[in-house]
């Protein structure tokens, strides 16, 4: 009946199909679409040998090959697991009228199980940029202020992790010519970007305020699909591409104080619990980066056990927002007196994450815990503990006593509805079945290391943790009661930091802007008649006096050049002449022309030289 | 289902908190009898009887403390509409 097809393909053909149908059959539809899934799931886990990796599905796209079905123990578990999850959330947004939401709903599950059966790098990035968008869009149908700009910000955040993995998984294929998605060699380049990539979709801090941002102000229903899938799916790509990097053990223990911390301050229930998604993925991340077959069990035991209890406390306190329309907790209170059923589901959900034994986080948060004891890791042991008694402390104390006991709000909600209350009991099941029976668990983690939860001492020190972080709890009272503050995160930087940036681009740098913008008026024709006034000035002032200094003095020596031609030249020619007239007046006596005046002149010149001699000698 | 018949009957929760402090003094009479193999000891404390129970009353008190009454109050701490 149903062929073996990639089960992302059920989800994206299934959503397509949404619109044409109508009540009732629409329902049976959404659900029939995880129960296809599944079965479609069992079958092509039935043809295969699921200690190999076997591969199917492949297309050739760009010279690559694409592979939609790389089918081994990892992936087949956490399909089964995404799967399971989204039948729950499904189950509880059966009221929700709106097509859209159930379709990107479902694009984004398609998404999800894209990415753990993609075999190469390029498929699982088409899937990622599918989850991105099916899941901005969860937040966006909220429809109010305040959703549509949270959902912007979560889909710019995600939009530029996906690019910083894109750049990643080009330089891989630069540098070892394939997109074959395996472990990625820690010498590599790719190595860096990528796990940014992969660190911003696991919200790992600093890159992980996307997180408590935008999924309180998703949909009620939104939010337990977001709670599922995005980190794991990023858990997911860590445990196969970066099993043992040292750095994300330091990383991942504190990222797991760093929530716990904001939840303590934390006064929204479901930004409470955000906190918490951060709080746990921190443990998953720990244990990927001590990378022994023990702790990448334990991570992914911790994803298949934190999808059910986080998905049933998100439902829990999507049904207080849904039937109450408040989040706060300094609003809420007293509300076990009309909503037990919810509180003792919540409970469920909060003993479970507490690791209460006989609930499902005790025997996934333990194995974490032993395999960095095994692997001689006191100190991260130490703190991973220490981080039990600050989960119990707010998800099963402070929010539950708070939102179901404590201050009397005068509110008296009904009971949520009902396919709500059901999608939480098959959850509140499902992590009791876990903790009383875990091999149902641990049948399906990837590696083959025996483990028993259930030792004597493990108990006891850990009934120890959590019974003795309540009497702290309950003697602190005042000081644990929530507060209606908002509490500063690396949000800051793209919120109130970009105020600071957009001032400085209205003011100096469009300042800046608007005078280049206007340059031709500004520089060319501004100071083009600037310089032509000044040439002009230069031009009449300068240049004419030159020109007529020079005229006028070339006048001025012409006249005196006249005035001595007249006066100097002509008077010392005229004088020259005159003097010349007399003398030869003079000198003409002397020639008479007879030879005895001549001869007597000639004696007298003789006389006069010898006499001039005699004198002289 | 209601519960109010419990929880505001005085008598029922002064029973819940003693069974309460029973709990609390049982979990580290049991500790008495921890077997502690040398194998599953990782950390020298895990020797010490009733060391989980001072961490847990400990671990507690710094969450509160360093979160809400340092790093809330002088620090992260903004009023609700501090974004609009």
């Amino acid at each position: 009946m149903i062929n073996e097809i990639p089960p992302a393909f059920i989800y994206i053909i299934g959503a397509l199909a949404i619109p044409f149908l109508k009540g009732a059959l629409k329902k049976a539809w959404l659900v029939a679409i995880p129960i296809v899934a599944f079965i479609n799931l069992l079958y092509i886990k039935k043809g295969v040998d699921i200690d190999t990796t076997v591969v199917k599905f492949t297309a050739t796209f760009l010279d690559q090959q694409l592979i939609f079905g790389r089918i081994d123990k990892l992936s087949v578990g956490f399909a089964f697991i995404f799967i399971l999850a989204s039948l729950i959330s499904i189950i509880y947004a059966l009221h929700i009228k709106d097509d859209a939401h159930h379709i990107s709903a479902y694009l984004y599950v398609g998404g999800a199980l894209g990415v753990v059966f993609a075999g190469d790098f390029l498929t699982l990035f088409l899937f990622w940029e599918l989850m991105a968008v099916g899941s901005a869009f969860l937040v966006w149908f909220r429809r109010n202020k305040m959703a549509i700009e949270a959902g912007f910000r979560y889909i710019l955040i995600h939009t530029l992790g996906g690019l910083i993995l894109l750049a990643g998984i080009m330089l891989l294929y630069n540098e070892t010519g394939s997109m074959a998605f395996n472990a990625i060699d820690p010498d590599s380049k790719a190595f860096y970007l990528i796990i940014i990539g992969l660190m911003i979709n696991a919200a790992v801090p600093p890159l992980h305020a996307w997180l408590p941002d935008a999924y309180p102000q998703a949909t009620v229903p939104g939010a337990i699909f977001m709670s599922a899938f995005t980190t794991k799916t990023a858990v997911y790509v860590l445990v196969r591409g970066f099993a043992g990097t040292e750095f994300l053990v330091w990383l991942g223990t504190i990222m797991m104080i760093y929530g716990l911390v904001y939840a303590v301050l934390e006064n929204d229930i479901r930004r409470l619990l955000s906190y918490h998604i951060i709080s746990q993925v921190g443990y998953m991340v720990a244990a990927i980066g001590i990378g022994t077959d023990l702790g990448l069990n334990g991570a992914v035991a911790h994803a298949f056990t934190n999808i059910l209890y986080k998905a049933l406390l998100f439902m829990a306190a999507g049904a207080i927002l849904h039937m109450t329309a408040k989040s706060k907790l300094t609003e809420l209170g007293g509300l076990y007196r009309t909503m037990p059923i919810t509180m003792i589901l919540y409970m469920i959900g909060g003993l479970s994450i507490s690791g209460f034994p006989l609930f499902a986080g005790f025997v996934s948060k333990a194995m974490i815990v032993s395999a960095a004891g095994v692997d001689h890791r006191s100190i991260i042991m130490l703190v991973l503990l220490f981080g039990s008694a600050g989960t119990f402390l707010s998800v099963g104390l402070k929010l539950p006593f708070f939102a179901f006991f404590g201050k009397d709000s005068g509110l008296r909600p009904k009971e949520p509805p009902k396919n709500m209350l059901v999608a939480m009991a098959i959850t509140a099941f499902c992590c009791i079945a876990i903790g009383v029976y875990p091999a149902v668990l641990y049948d399906i983690l990837p590696f083959d290391v025996p483990y028993h939860p259930y030792t004597y001492e493990h108990i006891v020190w850990t009934m120890q943790i959590l019974l003795f972080t309540g009497v702290t709890f309950f003697y602190m009272l005042k000081t644990a009661a929530p507060k209606g503050y908002l509490s500063l995160d690396t949000d800051w930087f793209y919120r109130k930091g970009i105020k600071i940036f957009l001032w400085f681009a209205f003011k100096p740098v469009r300042k800046t802007n608007d005078f280049i913008d206007d340059a031709d008026v500004n520089v060319i024709e501004k100071q083009t008649m600037n310089v032509a006034t000044k040439a002009k000035w230069f031009d009449i002032a300068v240049v004419d006096g030159i020109v007529n200094g020079v005229a006028w003095a070339n006048r001025l020596i012409a006249w005196l050049s006249h005035q001595i031609d007249i006066y100097i030249v002509d008077g010392l020619i005229n004088s020259a002449a005159t003097l010349v007239n007399i003398n030869s007046g003079f000198w003409r006596k002397l020639q008479t022309g007879s030879v005895q005046s001549y001869a007597l002149i000639m004696l007298a010149g003789v006389i006069l030289i010898l006499g001039g001699l005699i004198i002289f000698i | 289902m209601d519960l109010t018949k419990y929880f505001e009957n005085p008598k029922f929760v002064k029973k819940m908190k003693n069974v309460g402090k029973a709990a609390l003094v049982l979990v580290v009479f049991l500790d008495l009898f921890s077997p502690r193999h040398p194998e599953h000891i990782h950390v020298e404390s895990d020797k010490w009887v009733g060391f989980y129970a001072f961490f847990g009353f400990i671990a507690c008190y710094i969450f509160i403390v360093v979160s809400k009454k340092i790093l809330g109050r002088i620090w992260l701490y903004k009023s609700e509409d501090y974004y609009d």
